[in-house]
C-alpha cells in the first residue's frame, strides 16, 4: 500500500523488472498483514460494539451493528462485579508487586553489578535459577507456606512471594554494568561510598531501567489469575480478574450478557491503556531480558 | 582504558595499608550482602524452600483441611502411574503443545519479517498484534467464549456465509481444544514475535547487502543470513513457550473447565483440581513434582539437541 504510494503510476513504469517486483511483493504482503491486523482487533471492537446492544440484539446474534448506544450494561457491570473494590486489589496487588521488584531487583543488581564480594558467582547463578521453577509447580507448597504464616487471604499473600525475581535482578544488573567506571570512582574520591553512589546517582540514571521493570510486571500481575484465585478467599480480597470470572460464573456458563462483555472490556481496560502510554518500555523488558 | 585502571589499583593497593584495604573490602562485602538480603529472603521463602518443600508434599498423604498427615513414600506415584485421569491430562497438554508451539512459532517468525521492513504505519500494526498480550486473559476468554458461541456466536454466523453449518466448538469434545489452541495463538502470537522482531532488526544490514550485490534472491537472503543469525532467537522462542504452553491454565478454566468429557483437561487443571477442589495436597503435590520434573529434563534436552546446532557467533 504504502510501498505503492511511494511510486507515482509513471515512475513505477519506468523501474527495472527487478525492483518492480519486489515493490509489488512488499504490496502485497503489506495488505495481508493489513487485513490480518484487522481480523486480530477484530474481536476487541466487536465487544466493544456488542456491549453497547440492547439484549434483545445481543440474543439475535449475528453480525449487526448496535440500533442505538445503550450505555447502561456499564453501570450494571460496574456494580455486579463491584468493580471499585476490585479495581482498588487489583491496583494494590499490581503496583506493590511492581514497586518491590524494583526495590529489591535494584539492590540486587546493583550489588551483583558494581562490588565485588565472596560467592558473586553462585549467588547470581542462584538468583537465575528462580527462572527455571515454574509458579504452577510449587503452588501447593506455596499455600501451605502461606498459610503457615498466616498470610493467606490477605495483601501480603498476594504482593510479598513475587516481590522478586531472577527477571528483575538480571534486567537492572544488565543496566548497572553499563555504568562507567569513572562515574564511581569520581564519587568515591568525592567521598561518597557504594551506598551512597547507589541513591544519589545509580537510582536516578536507571529510571527508565526501573520504568520497564515496573511497567512488565505490573501488567504481568495484574493479569496473572491462578495465583489470586488460590490465595485469597473473601469477597472484599477479589482482584479484577478474580471479580469478573465470579460474575461470569454466576450467571451460568454459556450465558452472554451486554453487562458481561461491558465488565470483560473494563477489566482490559487499564493494561492496554497502560500498554499504549508506555509501549517502548513494555518491549524493552521483553527483548532485554532474552536477547541483550 | 582498562589496563589504566588495573594499573592505577595495583598502585594505590601495594602502597595504601594492607589492613585498610582488608577492611574496606569486609565492608564492602557486607554492603553487598545486606543489599541482596531483601531479595534473597523473597526468593528463598517463596521459590526455592517451596521447590524442596513439594518434594516432601508428594510423599505424604496431606489434606488441605488436615495438617497432620504421614510418611508415604512414593505411594502417591505409584497411584499417578496407574490414574487414567492423570495420564488422560498428560495427553492433553501433549495435544495442546504439540500443535500450539509449531503453529505459534511459524506465525510469529513470519510476522516478524513482514513487519521489520520500514514502511508507514508499521508501528501500529505491530501494536496491533501485540494488544493481545497485554489484554487480560480472563476477559480475553470470556470474548471468545462469546464468538464461539454455538448458537449467537460470530464464527458460526460468518462461517454460514460460506454453506458451513454451526458446529458446538467449545460443547464438542472433538472441537474444543482446537477451539483453545486457536484462542492462544491468537493471544500470544505478539509476544515471540517482539522477540523475533528484536532479532530481525539486529542482524547487520551491510550482511544483506554483500549478498545482494552477489544476485541473492529474496528466498537466499532468509535461508542463508536471516535465518541462520536467528538461531539463538529461535531457541529462546521454543524454550519461553515450551515452558508456557506446558503450564496452559486460565483459558481452559475459564472456557471450558476441562470439559466436555475432560477432553480440555490438562496436567495443571488436573493438578488444581486436586488440590482446590478434593483437597488432596500430597496427591497434588506429586502431580507438580511430576511436571517439575518432566519441565527440568525438557529444557536440559532442548540445551542439547537444539543449543549445539544454534550458532552463537555474531
Amino acid at each position: 500500500m504504502s510501498f505503492l504510494g511511494l511510486y507515482s503510476p509513471r515512475q513505477f513504469r519506468r523501474l527495472p523488472a527487478g525492483k518492480r517486483r519486489d515493490v509489488i511483493t512488499s504490496t502485497v504482503v503489506t495488505l495481508v498483514m493489513c487485513i490480518l491486523a484487522f481480523l486480530w482487533l477484530f474481536p476487541f471492537i466487536w465487544s466493544v460494539l456488542t456491549s453497547l446492544m440492547t439484549s434483545a440484539e445481543l440474543s439475535r446474534g449475528g453480525l449487526q451493528l448496535p440500533s442505538t448506544l445503550i450505555w447502561d450494561n456499564y453501570p450494571q457491570a460496574f456494580d455486579r462485579m463491584n468493580y471499585p473494590q476490585a479495581f482498588r486489589n487489583s491496583m494494590f496487588f499490581a503496583g506493590g508487586t511492581a514497586l518491590l521488584q524494583c526495590i529489591t531487583g535494584a539492590l540486587a543488581a546493583y550489588a551483583f553489578a558494581r562490588l565485588e564480594f565472596p560467592g558473586r558467582g553462585i549467588l547470581f547463578i542462584l538468583a537465575l535459577a528462580t527462572l527455571m521453577i515454574p509458579g504452577t509447580v510449587t503452588l501447593t507448597a506455596n499455600f501451605v507456606i502461606l498459610n503457615n504464616l498466616g498470610w493467606l487471604d490477605t495483601f501480603a499473600a498476594l504482593i510479598i512471594p513475587s516481590g522478586a525475581s531472577g527477571f528483575s535482578i538480571f534486567l537492572l544488573r544488565q543496566f548497572f554494568m553499563t555504568l562507567p567506571k569513572e562515574l564511581e570512582e569520581a564519587a568515591r574520591l568525592d567521598g561518597a561510598g557504594p551506598l551512597k553512589f547507589l541513591f544519589y546517582i545509580g537510582l536516578p540514571l536507571a529510571r527508565p531501567a526501573l520504568v520497564t521493570v515496573f511497567i512488565f510486571v505490573f501488567i504481568s500481575s495484574y493479569n496473572e489469575f491462578l495465583w489470586p484465585l488460590v490465595m485469597t478467599s473473601s469477597r472484599s480480597m477479589r482482584v479484577l480478574q478474580i471479580a469478573m470470572q465470579t460474575f461470569r460464573s454466576e450467571l451460568g456458563a454459556g450465558i452472554i450478557q451486554g453487562p458481561l462483555l461491558a465488565a470483560a472490556i473494563l477489566t482490559m481496560l487499564p493494561t492496554i491503556i497502560l500498554f499504549l502510554f508506555m509501549q517502548k518500555a513494555f518491549i524493552r523488558g521483553i527483548t532485554r531480558s532474552g536477547l541483550k | 582504558m582498562t589496563d589504566n585502571r588495573h594499573a592505577g589499583r595495583s598502585r594505590l593497593g601495594a602502597s595504601g595499608k594492607s589492613s585498610y584495604v582488608k577492611r574496606s573490602k569486609r565492608n564492602t562485602a557486607i554492603t553487598a550482602y545486606l543489599l541482596l538480603l531483601p531479595a534473597f529472603a523473597i526468593l528463598f521463602t517463596f521459590q526455592f524452600l517451596p521447590a524442596f518443600e513439594v518434594f516432601r508434599l508428594s510423599m505424604t498423604d496431606r489434606l488441605l483441611l488436615r495438617p497432620e498427615s504421614n510418611f508415604i513414600m512414593f505411594e502417591n506415584f505409584v497411584r499417578l502411574w496407574n490414574d487414567s485421569r492423570f495420564w488422560n491430562s498428560v495427553w492433553n497438554t501433549f495435544y495442546f503443545v504439540g500443535v500450539s508451539v509449531p503453529i505459534q512459532t511459524g506465525l510469529a517468525l513470519v510476522f516478524a519479517l513482514a513487519l521489520a521492513r520500514v514502511f508507514r504505519g508499521v508501528e501500529i500494526l505491530r501494536t496491533i498484534f501485540f494488544l493481545p498480550v497485554v489484554a487480560s486473559l480472563v476477559s480475553v476468554s470470556i470474548v471468545w467464549d462469546w464468538i464461539y458461541h454455538p448458537r449467537i456466536g460470530l464464527l458460526n454466523e460468518v462461517l454460514s456465509w460460506f454453506g458451513i453449518e454451526a458446529q458446538r466448538w467449545l460443547l464438542d469434545p472433538v472441537l474444543a481444544m482446537p477451539s483453545i489452541i486457536f484462542l492462544v495463538i491468537w493471544s500470544g502470537v505478539g509476544y515471540y514475535m517482539v522477540i523475533f522482531l528484536a532479532g530481525v532488526l539486529d542482524v547487520p544490514s551491510e550482511y544483506y547487502e554483500a549478498a545482494r550485490i552477489d544476485g541473492a534472491t529474496r528466498w537466499h537472503l532468509f535461508r542463508h543470513i536471516t535465518w541462520p543469525m536467528l538461531g539463538p532467537v529461535t531457541y529462546l522462542v521454543l524454550i519461553l513457550q515450551m515452558i508456557n504452553s506446558f503450564q496452559v491454565f486460565t483459558t481452559v478454566y475459564v472456557m471450558t473447565g476441562g470439559g466436555p468429557v475432560r477432553s480440555t483437561e490438562v496436567v495443571v487443571f488436573y493438578l488444581y483440581q486436586r488440590a482446590f477442589d478434593s483437597l488432596e495436597f500430597g496427591y497434588a503435590s506429586a502431580i507438580s513434582v511430576a511436571l517439575f520434573l518432566f519441565l527440568i529434563t525438557l529444557t536440559i534436552i532442548q540445551q542439547q539437541v537444539l543449543g549445539r546446532r544454534v550458532n552463537y557467533d555474531r
